[in-house]
């Protein structure tokens, strides 16, 4: 295990490595200058040599990739063009704001995914698995700022329960933190659940009717022991390969979510940074993104071992 | 059955989801404030008396001003620093910087100068100088005294920082305590205002203890408030300086604005209470609220401070076909802008047909412009060679919204005439690219359009311009103009030769195409908001010291 682990990480540095240099590569060819966007039509010659030296764009490309590498070693992120931060201190709080949207919406997806998926195989064919696998297809289909800007409707401009938008930390008001957070997670954990559902469901269909399964019921195993200690089980690994991959689909999904909601947001970051070419922001956002999913993956494999031991030994 | 039920569900989910988009319908006054146009010139003060540094404020009653609260406000613009002053390079950051900072001067309603930290001043077109008198009274926010030699420190820090505004001041000297003089290297018939209007004073003794770092995220000027919090990209507050110099304000107790990304949004933080003002509302909004009675719209009516919108053909290489007058004349009459304007803003966009807002003291009145006529854009193409049309590209900033609209609309016109125009989408740092290396075909022409074409026209037809000026020809006579409106030494003068100008450029040479709207700069508010000058004397500021909340 600890050979196939430090092979997946080599492989993993790999990935990480070619994102850096694909990101500033491809920055730097996109058209316009980050200076001239962010002075705008006032911009004079002096203005713009001194901010190019402010930002070290005046140096050759290598030089600024390898110092941004450099960098990334020391904790040092470069500075923000749009912002005139330093980017490690901007992402930080970033980070915060986007974890306390997608790790509840993920855990919410997964939990309730999961179960409903069951309780439709179970019932399969059944009244209340068509209601669940109808809910789950409408869930799928919605786009989520629809349904964001439902909630807003009823909830914030009828109600007035919850707040439109904005984002209160939880050592600011724990109850700030959960009313600003509530319509959020939801929207975002919507289609990620229903396809939880879709998943689990499947995977349990198939699984049960293995012969394991028909043995086990023949032993005169409980059916609750059956379901939840041998079917699903097994059935959870097709399910977590395709929550490995709903990890960057939730860091997208953000992008709508944090906008919809004014939530200040790892996504709504990189959609300014990349309309003003912020470079140092979108570089790092994606180095960051990139490791995420990368360590995600990782993860996910490493479960599978834990999942099925017949992984772990080939 | 179950089809029934899944169809119920569906129908008032779309039911509910049509009333989420909708606005509030209900009839109630009309609210827009509709301000009176200056006729006044705002150019070169020989010499000029002290107005008041208490700023006038037509719309406060200050003697019912409540004192108290702290007033949100809603925008879409995010400073990346609020508190060092030279790099604050955006006009549209005014709204900030107006809470922390002051001037030497401003403007009132009608867009003549006042002073605010200066009680006096004289431009003198002769020696090339400006002189100013300090108020009296005034300190930082720290307790420091602003002096003659605050002004000569922070002039020097937009000059390190390479700012317009001062590049053409050759030294600064300090008369006395109260006295400071300013040295041009030519004179400049718009350096009054640059220096006047677009420097806040920052204490010099903040900066030398606290640094340039801390004033990046913090403030020390003159103003009403000073920033108590600032995250980059998300808030800006400000609670009151208590060391403000005029006496009894501000009236509020602190400000604080939200950066909201989605307009959608921020209509709705509007409606359910969470911001009382929105800053640069876009023409939706403005239309959603303005038969509302819970809103006031304000807008700019003095010229100060508005940007336009056009369409700009590409002329400076002889190979594209706009390089003839007579084509980007065709263009001009090809399209019925009154129509397209009108229908895509709801009839609330105004209309120009030149580089100024309707009204204010550059709109030249004889200015012809282009009224719809296909066969006359025919004729002129013809006359052009270009009988049988040509192939263009009209680029677009975004797929949605007014500019792809406008474009659909626009291609179609000029397929009329035999233009082909290919739209083609481009995103802002492409669109940025254009505007500042050049381009071939069509583009939108975003422009500043304050009332002194020597400044504000000049970033555009200056050979060196920072935006279009290297996609467009630049005629030797309208050059000639432009400097001699730059030397002119007095109000009169530089606006016939800003009359003269506009004629030049858009009826004989159509050089910047044609001019859609004036962006009046629209400011919202929730009723109970009064005083605060939004928009009135500048497009992009108001007054923070003497905004109160009826409340």
């Amino acid at each position: 295990m600890g050979s196939y682990v430090l092979k997946r990480l080599a492989q993993s540095l790999i990935v990480v490595v070619i994102v850096t240099v694909l990101v500033f590569g491809l920055m730097h060819l996109l058209p316009g200058d980050p200076i001239q966007i962010y002075l705008g039509d006032t911009a004079t010659p002096e203005q713009i040599s001194y901010y190019t030296q402010m930002f070290g764009l005046d140096q050759p490309l290598y030089v600024q990739y390898f110092k941004w590498i450099s960098g990334l070693f020391h904790g040092e992120m470069g500075r923000s063009i749009t912002y005139s931060i330093d980017v490690s201190e901007l992402l930080i709080k970033r980070v915060a704001c986007t974890l306390s949207v997608t790790l509840p919406a993920f855990l919410l997806a997964l939990a309730i995914g999961i179960v409903l998926g069951v309780v439709s195989s179970t019932h399969r064919g059944k009244k209340l698995d068509s209601i669940l696998t109808s809910i789950a297809n409408i869930g799928i289909a919605t786009p989520t700022f629809w349904v964001g800007m439902i909630l807003v409707y009823v909830f914030a401009l009828k109600l007035n329960w919850l707040p439109v938008q904005g984002y209160v930390s939880f050592a600011e008001s724990p109850i700030g933190y959960l009313r600003c957070l509530i319509m959020p997670v939801i929207v975002l954990s919507l289609g990620h659940l229903a396809s939880t559902t879709r998943q689990t469901r499947s995977a349990m269909l198939e699984v049960v009717s293995q012969d394991y399964i028909r043995t086990a019921r023949a032993k005169g195993l409980p059916e609750h022991r059956v379901v939840y200690r041998h079917a699903l089980r097994n059935a959870l690994i097709p399910v977590v390969t395709m929550l490995g991959g709903a990890i960057g689909g939730l860091i997208g999904g953000t992008v709508v979510i944090e906008n919809l909601f004014n939530i200040p947001g790892v996504g709504s970051l990189m959609m300014t940074a990349i309309t003003n070419k912020d470079y140092m922001v979108v570089q790092n956002v994606t180095f960051v993104i990139a490791v995420a999913v990368v360590v995600c993956n990782l993860l996910v494999d490493i479960l599978y071992g834990y999942i099925d031991p017949r992984i772990r030994v080939n | 059955m179950r089809k029934k039920v899944v169809s119920v569900i569906l129908a008032t989910l779309m039911a509910a989801s049509l009333l989420a988009g909708c606005g509030s319908s209900e009839a109630a006054t009309e609210t827009a404030a509709e301000q009176e146009t200056s006729g006044e010139a705002g150019a070169v003060e020989e010499s000029a008396e002290a107005s008041s540094v208490v700023i006038d404020d037509a719309n406060a009653d200050a003697s019912g001003a409540k004192t108290g609260g702290v007033l949100k406000l809603g925008t879409a613009q995010s400073p990346s620093v609020v508190g060092y002053t030279p790099e604050i390079t955006n006009n549209s950051f005014i709204e900030y910087l107006r809470c922390a900072y002051e001037s030497l001067l401003y403007y009132d309603e009608d867009g003549n100068i006042i002073g605010q930290l200066a009680s006096e001043w004289e431009a003198d077109a002769e020696n090339a100088t400006l002189l100013f008198t300090l108020a009296d009274g005034v300190t930082f926010s720290d307790g420091t005294a602003f002096n003659a030699e605050a002004v000569k420190w922070n002039i020097e820090k937009y000059q390190e920082a390479g700012r317009s505004e001062v590049n053409n001041v050759d030294s600064v000297d300090v008369i006395d305590e109260k006295t400071v003089q300013i040295n041009l290297k030519e004179w400049n018939s718009s350096s009054l205002e640059l220096v006047g209007f677009f420097i806040y004073y920052m204490s010099p003794t903040a900066y030398e203890e606290q640094g340039v770092e801390w004033l990046r995220s913090n403030s020390c000027g003159t103003g009403p408030f000073v920033v108590s919090g600032f995250e980059q990209g998300v808030s800006v507050s400000y609670t009151k300086n208590e060391n403000y110099h005029v006496e009894g304000q501000p009236y509020l107790d602190g400000v604080e604005f939200t950066i909201y990304a989605d307009a959608t949004t921020l209509e709705n933080s509007l409606r359910a209470g969470e911001i009382d003002v929105v800053t640069y509302a876009d023409v939706d909004l403005w239309n959603n609220v303005q038969n509302d009675s819970n809103y006031t719209v304000d807008r700019n009516a003095n010229g100060q401070g508005v940007e336009s919108v056009g369409l700009i053909p590409s002329s400076a290489d002889e190979s594209d076909p706009f390089y003839d007058a007579r084509v980007r004349q065709a263009f001009c009459y090809a399209v019925d802008w009154d129509t397209l304007v009108s229908s895509l803003s709801y009839g609330l966009y105004e209309r120009t047909n030149q580089w100024a807002a309707p009204g204010s003291v550059t709109y030249n009145p004889n200015v012809v412009g282009y009224s719809y006529d296909p066969e006359k854009a025919k004729e002129l193409l013809a006359e052009a060679g270009y009988a049988d049309g040509f192939t263009t590209t009209l680029y677009v900033p975004g797929s949605t919204g007014f500019y792809a609209n406008a474009a659909a609309v626009v291609s179609a016109s000029l397929a009329e005439v035999g233009i082909t125009a290919n739209i083609e989408t481009v995103d802002a740092a492409k669109g940025n690219d254009i505007m500042s290396n050049g381009w071939t075909g069509l583009y939108w022409h975003f422009a500043s359009i304050g009332p002194d074409l020597g400044l504000y026209m000049g970033r555009h037809l200056d050979v060196d311009g920072a935006y279009y000026a290297k996609g467009i020809q630049h005629p030797d006579d309208c050059l000639d103009l432009l400097a001699q409106i730059r030397v002119a030494t007095n109000d009169e003068e530089k606006i016939a030769l800003e009359w003269e100008l506009q004629e030049k450029i858009y009826d004989e040479y159509a050089l910047f195409g044609e001019p859609l709207f004036v962006n009046s700069a629209v400011w919202i508010r929730s009723t109970d908001v009064k005083g605060g000058q939004f928009a009135v004397v500048h497009a992009a500021t108001w007054s923070p010291a003497t905004c109160w909340l009826d409340r």
